[in-house]
């Protein structure tokens, strides 16, 4: 039988991954839908590398590898399965996002577009700013939670372990991926 | 020690299901970054002015050289720029033919179009740079005006008409980015990039105003 700590640590799982999931597949299918908007949105951030015009392989290969990246974690997130490697991923593409947006926006004081979710503005409007580094703060909040407690009970993983039934105490110590 | 080997392959398959997902995406629908090539056109540019440029109509140039030499009625040479084809024409008060056959225009072709009112300008940079300064009677489109929905000015272009798009010179690649959507999205194959941009235009001299777009405000 579970105990009530795993119970709740699952719960607490599966609504952090829920809710960052469905987040990142909304921003993935905008992005992916017009994957021309999303490379001039990286070209506004001005990175060495990463310039339309002078970089365009690297431009279109960004465009569509992000999303496509975004999508892929946030599914298996949903799904709990690997829930701990897309969970990383995430928090890994937010954090690589932060310092884009602190880079661009705030040393460089670029006034752009984030991109961050496509056509949509996200809970942040007008140009890219504190506002969004603390939207990118509190998904990587939700992604740590997922990467330190795994998928729970409730996720994919939590189908391919078996649960050493004599010993009540694992249930707490279980690595469900 | 399993476990994070474990963990490290699951991290790498994952990274590698999407490179194969964005590799077939690009193979099966790849996207451009550059407008296509414009379709060609021919203007019919008014006889040039037989008075001396400096009487012209220009507005509140302030550098004469670039603008002089353009205006100068010439025959056989209304522009020498990329994106132009050549002029006809014997004299001087007969009417030339300024030839559309680049994507990519200069500023003396640019300037020829706007002289004539035979093109409609777009301005592709951000709200704040448009309000500043832009060229005189130019619309105002941005990439992200495009992403967000249909803009307003876009009712106020023409199929048959040449349309330039320019944005801060240089490095900036919005003006190519709109003419792009302009042909992709709406049909105006006759769309122009001014490469030199905002900068250019102005460091010849050249018309500006000021002020937000009407157009913009009206969806």
């Amino acid at each position: 039988m579970p105990t009530q700590t795993a119970r709740g640590w699952s719960a607490v799982s599966l609504v952090a991954r829920v809710l960052l999931g469905q987040v990142f597949v909304l921003a993935a299918l905008n992005k992916l839908v017009d994957p021309q908007a999303f490379a001039a949105s990286i070209d506004g951030f001005q990175m060495t590398g990463l310039r339309i015009g002078t970089n365009d392989a690297a431009v279109r290969s960004m465009a569509l590898f992000l999303p496509w990246m975004e999508l892929i974690a946030a599914l298996a997130l949903i799904c709990g399965f690997w829930t701990r490697a897309a969970a990383l991923a995430i928090v890994a593409m937010l954090a690589a996002f932060s310092y884009g947006l602190w880079s661009a926006a705030i040393d460089r004081g670029l006034a752009l577009d984030c991109g961050c979710f496509g056509d949509l503005k996200g809970f942040c409007r007008g140009e890219v700013g504190v506002c969004n580094l603390v939207q990118n703060g509190v998904l990587a909040g939700l992604g740590v939670i997922a990467l330190v407690i795994g998928g729970g009970r409730a996720s994919a993983d939590a189908l391919f372990v078996r649960e050493p039934a004599s010993d009540p105490a694992a249930d707490d110590e279980i690595d469900f991926g | 020690m399993r476990g994070m080997k474990a963990f490290v392959v699951k991290l790498v398959l994952l990274v590698a299901l999407a490179g194969a997902a964005a590799l077939t995406h690009g193979l099966i629908a790849p996207f451009r970054l550059e407008p296509a090539p414009a379709e060609r056109t021919v203007i019919t540019l008014p006889p040039p002015p037989n008075a001396p440029v400096e009487g012209s109509n220009a507005g509140d140039r302030t550098d004469g050289g670039d603008t002089a030499e353009a205006q100068t009625p010439e025959p056989a040479t209304p522009a020498t720029g990329t994106g132009t084809g050549t002029g006809t024409g014997t004299d001087a008060a007969e009417p030339r033919e300024l030839v559309l056959d680049e994507t990519e225009i200069d500023l003396e072709t640019a300037r020829l179009l706007f002289d004539a009112g035979a093109a409609d300008f777009i301005d592709a940079r951000i709200a704040e740079e448009y309000e500043a300064g832009h060229i005189l009677g130019a619309m105002h489109i941005t990439p992200d005006m495009i992403r967000s929905g249909v803009p307003a000015a876009v009712d106020f272009l023409s199929a048959d008409r040449p349309i330039v798009v320019y944005c801060g010179g240089g490095d900036c690649h919005d003006s190519h980015l709109v003419a792009e959507r302009l042909q992709s999205l709406f049909g105006f194959t006759r769309t122009h990039v001014f490469t030199g941009g905002y900068p250019e235009w102005t460091a010849a001299g050249l018309p500006v105003g000021t002020g937000p777009d009407p157009i913009a405000e009206l969806r």
